[in-house]
Formats: structure tokens, C-alpha cells, sequence
């Protein structure tokens, strides 16, 4: 019998997408990708070549939304009747349970196509006597569920069939949880606050702002990038989408590349070839986060870049996803292993070309 | 909360913190596995029974840790509780030894959770067979004093016992350490990491592991990424479920179970009385039954007269 | 539009790690924090497994964290290595590990510890 210590195991599975494209391209999906990512906790930029944020990307930044934080929320009031006619239907509501880690608890998320998503345990889905899909990720073992409710369906409304199984099903199980919900509001008329006093009544509600952070670099290195080339160039004029990317999750991280130090701690220092310049700029902000506002912001950088008679080679827009969100692209199914990657970084370059790079991990669907 | 709501998560257990008298380094166990992000751990009392002449010597089972607020709070915040179970393991190695060890006895109850550690194959054969237990403790810190043989093993799996490995004595020596993985590795050739119960045995805070930690560890005892996530989450559940059921469904009965999840299609399963882990949820489902009317009690009733 | 897919096993991971001594005055410098991970590795794997290159991107020294990065084949093998690790210079440790992922810009962001901000 062999008695072996499994010592060249795999590491877990995740999917690196980079995509090459131009923003003046018809089929460009850009702005679709920025849209479908719903649920972003921190978005950070990085403009190398300034020393300040320009004020109209700073604008941008302070122009993002508040979001609220709504305690104990039981989901029937999610199909509450006035609640989907007010608001499910009437903007863009995002809503994600707080504090509830997908690979343990139930999750619950509130899209702003109307879907309500529940990723809920084998138990609690018998108890709740609804239809879903197991879970793409253990489809042997079906320990988790996944249950989606269209709430802006036209039948989906009190004393049909399915509304009222719905309705049952939530009550007997008595589902709750905290939520962070962010609603953008059609039209003008209605103000974003207005879904706060729906809540306030009945429940504990916070308003919470994004946090923002800069940080500003000096005589940092570049690494030379050709907007056209994903990969290395032949003769190393330039470096490969890959290493750049490992590069700005250095820079983001706080951790110096300019000089490799001893060669014992780390062999890690920025890419061949590289250049100098002399300032650099990054700026976060971290919290809720509404895909319009990382639309908004994507647009204040292409104009800053095309207008911009600077040094700024280009710029790279980062969002974070929420690590604990049933969903990551769209309605794709998301969840977590040792972690729950779910991110994209655009490199908006002058010329209007843009890699992206989208990221995830072990339980995730290629985006 | 109800009851069964307990055991509903796929939460992070550690179902091995040895009991002492010593409240204070016990304190500092159960604080530290909170910080590192479990959810449930279980104070285990480790007896050998009939030492005393005839006499089984089983305390009653240990008080939970009284714990701060500061230290609950995360839990507080998020609405969950945190779970302090009691588990006995009995050292057997003798038939008087093993009677001993039967669910009919109130002070056994009267712990959560029941488990064995058989020092012969006789022994082994018989918690892995017939021993009402739900988690078998092989002592992995030296040579077995017996081969592992897959037929009790495969029998163990399918009646819902799970086997459990320690790993503080591995982080605690190098000696230990060598004989934990090869048993461990061993054990895992026969049951393919199924049915595996990672804990830890500390007997020190430092000593303790995060379960992200101890997952990666039973990668490297050979189980894949899968199943050794399972190992402290999932398979400590269901032996929490397994101990649940243990002693009260006697004799051989047949359940039906009403599919629910396709409204309008009702269908049928028979579950065979053996598989006690989907007896256990099939009770936990039968609560839920009992206490309101659910829409599918109706075809209940249809679907059993066709099956007659 | 060119688009490149790498699924599978990344080239690269990279670990948040934390040191922990039971005595928490202790402190060790970088160059000593690379010595605990060969140890580890050392009594763990052998020769082979101390000479497993693996870069400390970064080092604070007040907290004892730092980001390791090590080849994708071998980090099964050094998280092994750091969760069995207990002792350094005969002083009980850990290390924890908070973060793991492919993707160096992962680490950069964790939504599990968001810090809500009140308005005021």
C-alpha cells in the first residue's frame, strides 16, 4: 500500500479573463461588464504621471451614492407589494445581506433587474418548499440551493398561486437578515432617500457613507505597456498584460517594487522594462458601491485621458466585488472557498484602447 | 430559535477542545477559536470506562465556558449564537468496556455527542459495525495497534459515523507529527475522504488552527479541496445530526419523503432505515410538518395510499 | 478584440500571513521572519521543500504580517508547512493566515472586514 503525503497537490482552481478592446468598438462590453457587476465593495484608481487626482474624477468620487444598512429584514417584506411598486420598479435597488458568509450562512441578494437571489442551505431550501437549481459548485454533494424570484413579474402579485407559495414559504421559515441595499431612483421625481423612510418605521436603518482614501507615490517605476499587446513583446520592449497586472496588485497592496531587495526575502521588483515617473496618484474609495457610479466614474477618466495634455500613459480602474455575493456577472452564480474573488481592473490607455481584466476564484463561473 | 435551527449552517466546528479543570486555559481555547472564525466547538471528556471495579466512571457533562460580552459580540451583531456542545469519547478495549458505551444510559445522553476510541480491531470492528457513536477517534500519535480494513470502514460510512483526526499533537512534535500524517493518509486510502472529522485536541490556545487553516491540511493528508472544507464544516454537522437521531428511531421502519421542492409534482422516495444521516433530516424536515401546515401535507396523505 | 482565458492553476499565489508568539512582546525582523517560513518548510519537507523559493513582498515588522508569494505547485505545501509550525527559537507560534488568492490584487480589498462609515 502507498503511503503518501500529497505534497504536489493542485492549488485551488481560479479563472484569470483578459480581455483586449476599444471603447470606440460597437461590440465593446465595457459598459455591460461595469453594469452586470452589481455588488462592488471598493473601486480604486491609479493615474501614474499626477500628482493630484484631477478635480472632475475627484468630483466623480464624491458623487457616489450613500447606501443604507437595514437590520433584521425579514424577506417577506421583500415581497411586499407596495415595496416592489415603489421601488423594485421604479429604479435600480441593490440589496445584499450583510454579514452572512456564503460557504456557512444563508445569502440573500436583491438585483436591480428584479430578481431576488437566495443561495440557502439544503434545510432551510426543504423547508422553504420552493423551486431552485443546486448549486453549481457542489452538484455531487447538493449541500447549497439556489433559489431565484422574479419580483417584477406581472403575476407575481398578492392571491396568485405562486406569490402566495412564495409568501408561505418565507414565513414559515421566517428568513431574515441584515441588509445593505442602495436604490437609485428613475426619473427625477422621487428622491433616494425616500426608500429610507419605507424602512425606517419598522426597523433599524443606517446611513452610511463610502470611505475614500488616497494615497500618492513618488519616483516610482513604471512598467512599459503596448496598448496593443497582450503578450510580451519578442524583443522585451514591452511587458505582458500579465505581469502588469501582478504589478498594480502590488502598488495596491503597498508593497515597493521599485527595488528588489535582497534576494533571499524577495525576487519580486517591477517588471523589464520599466520607466520612471515622477508622481503617481491612487485613490479608493470603500463601501457599497452602485454600478452607475462606477459607470459615471469610467467616463470622467476617458474624458480626463482624451482631453489630458499630461505625461498620464494611462489609468487603471479597479472594482471589488463582495466576496460573500451569490452572484458575481449578471446572475452567475458566485461563492467561496478560501476566498471569494470576484473583481475587474480596466487599463484605460489614451489611444482609447482598454485591457480588462476580470478575476475569480475557485467558486465562480467563467464571467 | 427553535431547536433545529442549530444545526441548519454549514458552520465551522471544532468538535475536539479537551476538557480541563483549568477554567482560565480553557477561557483562552474557546476565545481564541472564536477569533479564528468557528462557530461551534464541543468540550470533550475522555473516559475509559469500568477502571473503577464494575463501575462506569462518567461525569456529568462539563458546563459551557462563560464567555464575555466583548468576546460574543460578533455574534451578537449578526444574530447568531455561538454553540458550546459536550461530547464523551470512551476509550474501549474490551467486550465489558464496550456495553458500557450504550445510548440507553442517562449520563451518555446526556453529551451531545458520543465517541469511541478503540485501542484493538475487535474493538474497532465493533464501533465501526454496531456501536451506537457517532464520530470513531483513532489515537494517530502512534503505530495502530491494528490494520485499517476496508469492510468496517465502508460499513461505518454508510451507517453515518464519521472518523475524526486530530492535528494539535502534529503541531506539537515531530515524532507525533510523522505518525499522524501517515495515519492519517492511511485512513484516507480506505474511506477516499469521506466521512473525515478535522479538529484539534488543543490544549493551548496557540495551538489551535483557523478552519481555512486545518481545510488546507487535509488537503495535504489527501482528501481534495472539497471534501476537506467538508471536514470542518459540513461532516461536523451531520455528526451533530447523526447524535440527534441516535437511540430514538428503534426497530426497522420504513420513511417516506415528500419531495417538496417541485410544487405540482409529487414524488415518493423510500429511504432505507440504515442511512440514519437522511433519517436525521427527514426528522428535521417532520418538525417543521408538525408545527404549521405546510401546502404539501395534502399530497401527503395521496402519495402514501398510492404507495400502498 | 482579443480576449485570453487562463483557468486552472495560476502561475502565482500569494498568502496574507500573520505571525503569532504566545509571548506578545516578542518581535522578529524580516530577515528573522524569513528564517521561520524555511524552518517550517525545513521540518516539514527536507532540503527540498527549504529550498522552495518563496518571496516576502511585504514585511511589517510591528504586526509580524507580511504577503508571501510562492509558485501555485507549492502552496498547498508552505500553508502546510506554516499551519504545522509551533515553535521558533523554543517560543510557541502561529501563524495565521488571513488571506489567500491567485491574485495579488485580491488582497488589496476584503469585503468580510467592511468597515461601516457613519455619516455623521
Amino acid at each position: 500500500m502507498s503511503l503518501t503525503l500529497k505534497i504536489d497537490v493542485r492549488p485551488p482552481r481560479s479563472k484569470l479573463v483578459i480581455e483586449k478592446s476599444s471603447f470606440d468598438d460597437d461590440k465593446s462590453r465595457h459598459r455591460k461588464n461595469v453594469e452586470e457587476h452589481h455588488f462592488n465593495h471598493m473601486v480604486e484608481l491609479f493615474i501614474p504621471g499626477c500628482a493630484e487626482l484631477p478635480p472632475s474624477v475627484q468630483a466623480e468620487f464624491d458623487r457616489c451614492d450613500d447606501y443604507y444598512l437595514i437590520k433584521n429584514v425579514p424577506l417577506t417584506e421583500l415581497i411586499n407589494k407596495d415595496f416592489i411598486e415603489n421601488f423594485v420598479k421604479k429604479g435600480s435597488l441593490y440589496m445584499l445581506s450583510h454579514n452572512t458568509h456564503i460557504d456557512k450562512h444563508n445569502a440573500y441578494a436583491v438585483l436591480p433587474t428584479g430578481q431576488l437571489i437566495l443561495s440557502v442551505h439544503k434545510d432551510t431550501y426543504e423547508e422553504l418548499g420552493l423551486v431552485g437549481q443546486p448549486s453549481q459548485f457542489n452538484r455531487k454533494v447538493k449541500r447549497k440551493f439556489v433559489v431565484e424570484v422574479d419580483l417584477t413579474q406581472d403575476i407575481f402579485v398578492p392571491g396568485k398561486k405562486n406569490y402566495e407559495r412564495v409568501k408561505q414559504g418565507f414565513q414559515r421559515t421566517k428568513l431574515k437578515a441584515d441588509f445593505l441595499l442602495s436604490w437609485k431612483p428613475e426619473g427625477t421625481r422621487q428622491l433616494a432617500g425616500s426608500i429610507l423612510s419605507h424602512f425606517q418605521g419598522s426597523y433599524e436603518c443606517e446611513r452610511h457613507s463610502q470611505a475614500q482614501q488616497t494615497s500618492r507615490h513618488t519616483d516610482l517605476l513604471l512598467p512599459v505597456v503596448h496598448s496593443t499587446e497582450l503578450e510580451e513583446g519578442e524583443d522585451g520592449q514591452w511587458c505582458s498584460a500579465r505581469e502588469w497586472y501582478e504589478w498594480l496588485g502590488a502598488v495596491s497592496c503597498g508593497i515597493s517594487c521599485n527595488e528588489a531587495p535582497e534576494h533571499y526575502i524577495s525576487r519580486y521588483s517591477c517588471p523589464d522594462p520599466n520607466e520612471l515617473t515622477a508622481a503617481a496618484v491612487r485613490h479608493s474609495t470603500t463601501g457599497f458601491i452602485a454600478p452607475g457610479n462606477v459607470c459615471t466614474l469610467q467616463e470622467a477618466v476617458r474624458s480626463y485621458m482624451r482631453d489630458n495634455k499630461s505625461t498620464c500613459p494611462w489609468a487603471a480602474l479597479t472594482a471589488h466585488g463582495f466576496v460573500d455575493s451569490p452572484v458575481s456577472w449578471a446572475r452567475r452564480e458566485h461563492g467561496f472557498h478560501h476566498g471569494g474573488e470576484n473583481l475587474y481592473t480596466f487599463l484605460i490607455f489614451r489611444d482609447s484602447n482598454y485591457w480588462l481584466f476580470q478575476a475569480v476564484g475557485t467558486n465562480d463561473i467563467c464571467p | 430559535m427553535r431547536n433545529s435551527e442549530k444545526n441548519k449552517m454549514a458552520r465551522f466546528c471544532d468538535f475536539n477542545v479537551p476538557y480541563s479543570e483549568n477554567t482560565e486555559n480553557l477561557r483562552q481555547i474557546v476565545e481564541m477559536a472564536i477569533k479564528l472564525g468557528y462557530e461551534s466547538v464541543a468540550l470533550n471528556c475522555t473516559v475509559t470506562p469500568g477502571t473503577t471495579k464494575g463501575q462506569a466512571v462518567v461525569p456529568p457533562p462539563p458546563k459551557p465556558v462563560e464567555l464575555s460580552e466583548a468576546t460574543l459580540a460578533p455574534f451578537m451583531v449578526q444574530g447568531k449564537a455561538f454553540q458550546q456542545l459536550t461530547r464523551l469519547t470512551a476509550i474501549i478495549e474490551t467486550h465489558e468496556q464496550k456495553y458500557k458505551v450504550n445510548p440507553n444510559n442517562s449520563t451518555i445522553t446526556a453529551y451531545d455527542i458520543l465517541a469511541v476510541q478503540p485501542l484493538n480491531l475487535k474493538m474497532f470492528e465493533a464501533a465501526c459495525k454496531e456501536l451506537e457513536v457517532d464520530i470513531i477517534s483513532l489515537d494517530m500519535t502512534q503505530k495502530l495497534p491494528f490494520f485499517l480494513r476496508l469492510t468496517p470502514i465502508k460499513r461505518a460510512i454508510a451507517r453515518g459515523v464519521h472518523f475524526e483526526i486530530v492535528y494539535a499533537p502534529a503541531i506539537r512534535d515531530s515524532t507525533l507529527r510523522r505518525y499522524v500524517i501517515s495515519n492519517a493518509t492511511d485512513l484516507m486510502t480506505f474511506c477516499k475522504g469521506k466521512n473525515i472529522v478535522l479538529s484539534s485536541q488543543a490544549e493551548k490556545a496557540i495551538e489551535l488552527r483557523g478552519p481555512h487553516d486545518v481545510a488546507n491540511l487535509g488537503v495535504l493528508f489527501g482528501m481534495n479541496q472539497a471534501q476537506a472544507k467538508d471536514a470542518v464544516s459540513i461532516n461536523c454537522r451531520s455528526a451533530l445530526l447523526h447524535a440527534e437521531t441516535r437511540g430514538s428511531a428503534v426497530g426497522v421502519i420504513s420513511i417516506e419523503r415528500i419531495m417538496k421542492q417541485t410544487p405540482g409534482v409529487i414524488s415518493v422516495e423510500r429511504i432505507p432505515s440504515a442511512s440514519t444521516d437522511k433519517r436525521a433530516l427527514e426528522k428535521d424536515s417532520g418538525e417543521g410538518q408538525d408545527r404549521e401546515d405546510p401546502p404539501g401535507k395534502k399530497p401527503k396523505l395521496v402519495a402514501k395510499k398510492k404507495i400502498k | 478584440m482579443k480576449r485570453i482565458v487562463s483557468k486552472g492553476d495560476a502561475p502565482y499565489y500569494y498568502l496574507k500571513v500573520l505571525l503569532e508568539f504566545e509571548d506578545k512582546t516578542m518581535t522578529v525582523d524580516v530577515l528573522t521572519f524569513r528564517t521561520v517560513i524555511m524552518k517550517a518548510m525545513m521540518s516539514m519537507y527536507g532540503e527540498i521543500g527549504a529550498a522552495v523559493p518563496i518571496d516576502i513582498l511585504k514585511y511589517d515588522v510591528e504586526t509580524m504580517s507580511a504577503i508571501l508569494r510562492v509558485a501555485g505547485s507549492n502552496m498547498v505545501k508552505l500553508w502546510g508547512a506554516l499551519t504545522m509550525l509551533s515553535y521558533y527559537d523554543e517560543k510557541p507560534c502561529a501563524f495565521r493566515v488571513e488571506q489567500v488568492s491567485p491574485f495579488l490584487m485580491a488582497l488589496a480589498a476584503s469585503s468580510r472586514q467592511l468597515l461601516l462609515h457613519t455619516k455623521e
